[in-house]
């Protein structure tokens, strides 16, 4: 039999919320793929070499359509630069938007046809990074792939060379390669 | 008045044959004088013949009973008048083979007193600050209660404690989070967890909680990453944290199994397949999520 005072403190100890909270973000859990990918897609400046003139004014990176990876490169644009140049993202709706950039992103699910991204874009250094199986053989310099649960990432350089981007060798030590 | 009727019945029966020191302990604890009743309880204790007499063990457990109330009682969870009657008490007990049974009755009904005490002080104290005297309390409240009834079931009780132990653990490492010494209340906090599914498998809100520890762990490495972070570096995060989501994995899938339909697992669910880009089965919750809202 219990005395009064305990089932008091029974209940005080049963009252208190005991459920640990998720990490949330604001549009409920938080998305560690599109850090990730955004940390990558830094981390790409490091060790692709853009044409002289590229190299002045802004650093552009577009993204294609809505992604959260936009956030997080926001984020990014905030506080870091790529050697002296600030970094500007900008999103375009359609392919028929795209302009100059240095780093194109096209999410996975884009509805634009590849077709249409590349004949907007040819006559610009643009490293073209995507997010779709396959991409890497047809057409853009950097693939996102997962092997093992991980984000890994693969390098066509030739889809590169051919925007007059030079690739570092290290890169191409970290990727997986797809000719 | 009700005290000394108390002592007066005490005095009565088989408890009160002594004489010297325990009997002018009594006497000073009768005409309420505390203080002096403590130096002559203490002073009896220097008689190698008292320590082998259950009736001085009675009265000190008494009069350290009384120092507790009147100084302690609901202030100090560390009272040390607390811990001396109960040792007293407990002392009494050995000789239970020829206690008189209204002797026993008084004992049983004092260290059931104390259990309630220590059960109160053990809550009363567990928060981020005073964790460590509830653990202490809680650990002198299942010791007391067993001398009690050695049968006591504390189970459900326990694992309440446990619980809330668990989210106290985890509030001092989110804190830390950032820190070397998060880590030790990461896992203190993963211990109690486990402990509590050791105990009772089924535990919804244990294996939740742990599961979403691990991914909330993983979450937080990944939310703090530096952008700078070298591709090698990048990588070598990426394995623990994946190796994280897979441990928080078969708790969060226990926890759907208990209750199919509840929102916080799906959500947890839909958090462990995305991160780790298992997107089928992400979708497969995300789907169960969608039907119950």
């Amino acid at each position: 039999m219990l005395n009064c005072g305990v089932r008091i403190m029974i209940r005080q100890l049963t009252a208190v919320l005991f459920v640990v909270l998720l990490t949330l973000g604001a549009d409920g859990n938080y998305d560690t793929n599109a850090k990730i990918k955004a940390v990558y897609i830094y981390n790409f400046t490091k060790y692709i070499e853009w044409p002289k003139d590229y190299r002045e004014t802004s650093f552009v990176i577009g993204v294609l359509g809505d992604t959260p990876l936009y956030e997080e490169l926001e984020k990014i644009s905030a506080t870091k630069k790529v050697f002296e140049q600030p970094i500007e993202i900008k999103k375009f709706t359609s392919a028929s938007d795209l302009n100059k950039c240095h780093i194109l992103y096209i999410p996975s699910g884009s509805k634009e046809p590849f077709s249409s991204v590349v004949t907007k874009i040819k006559s610009y250094s643009t490293l073209i990074v995507t997010d779709t199986p396959g991409m890497a053989a047809k057409g853009s310099a950097i693939n996102f792939v997962i092997m093992a649960n991980r984000q890994k990432f693969e390098l066509n350089e030739s889809n590169a060379v051919k925007y007059n981007l030079k690739v570092s060798n290290s890169l191409e030590a970290l990727a997986i390669l797809v000719n | 008045m009700q005290k000394l009727i108390i002592l007066l019945l005490l005095a009565t029966s088989s408890l009160f044959a002594q004489t010297g020191k325990v009997l002018e302990a009594y006497n000073s604890l009768a005409s309420n004088d505390l203080k002096n009743a403590k130096i002559l309880i203490d002073e009896a204790a220097k008689e190698p013949s008292n320590l082998k007499d259950y009736h001085f063990w009675y009265w000190k457990g008494f009069i350290y009973k009384d120092l507790y109330k009147e100084q302690d009682k609901g202030v100090n969870h560390q009272s040390v008048f607390r811990d001396e009657a109960v040792a007293a008490f407990t002392k009494v007990l050995d000789y239970k083979e020829k206690l008189p049974e209204d002797t026993l009755t008084s004992v049983l009904k004092l260290l059931s007193y104390f259990s309630s005490t220590y059960f109160n002080s053990a809550v009363i104290s567990l928060d981020t600050t005073k964790y460590e005297i509830a653990i202490e309390n809680y650990e002198k409240f299942q010791s007391t209660s067993k001398l009690v009834d050695p049968t006591v079931d504390l189970r459900d009780r326990d694992i309440k404690f446990k619980m809330k132990l668990a989210t106290v653990y985890v509030a001092l490492y989110e804190v830390r989070a950032n820190q070397s010494t998060g880590d030790i209340f990461f896992d203190k906090a993963k211990e109690e967890y486990s402990e509590i599914i050791r105990m009772d498998h089924d535990n919804l809100t244990a294996n939740y909680n742990l599961g979403i520890q691990f991914y909330n762990k993983a979450v937080n490495i990944i939310k703090n990453l530096d952008v700078g972070t070298s591709l090698e570096d990048l990588a070598e995060k990426e394995d623990i944290c994946v190796d994280l989501f897979l441990q928080a994995l078969p708790y969060v899938k226990t926890a759907y199994e208990l209750d199919p339909t509840r929102k916080e697992t799906l959500i947890g669910l839909t958090g462990i397949y995305w991160s780790l880009n298992d997107i089928e089965k992400f979708q497969f919750y995300q789907d169960k999520l969608k039907q119950i809202e």
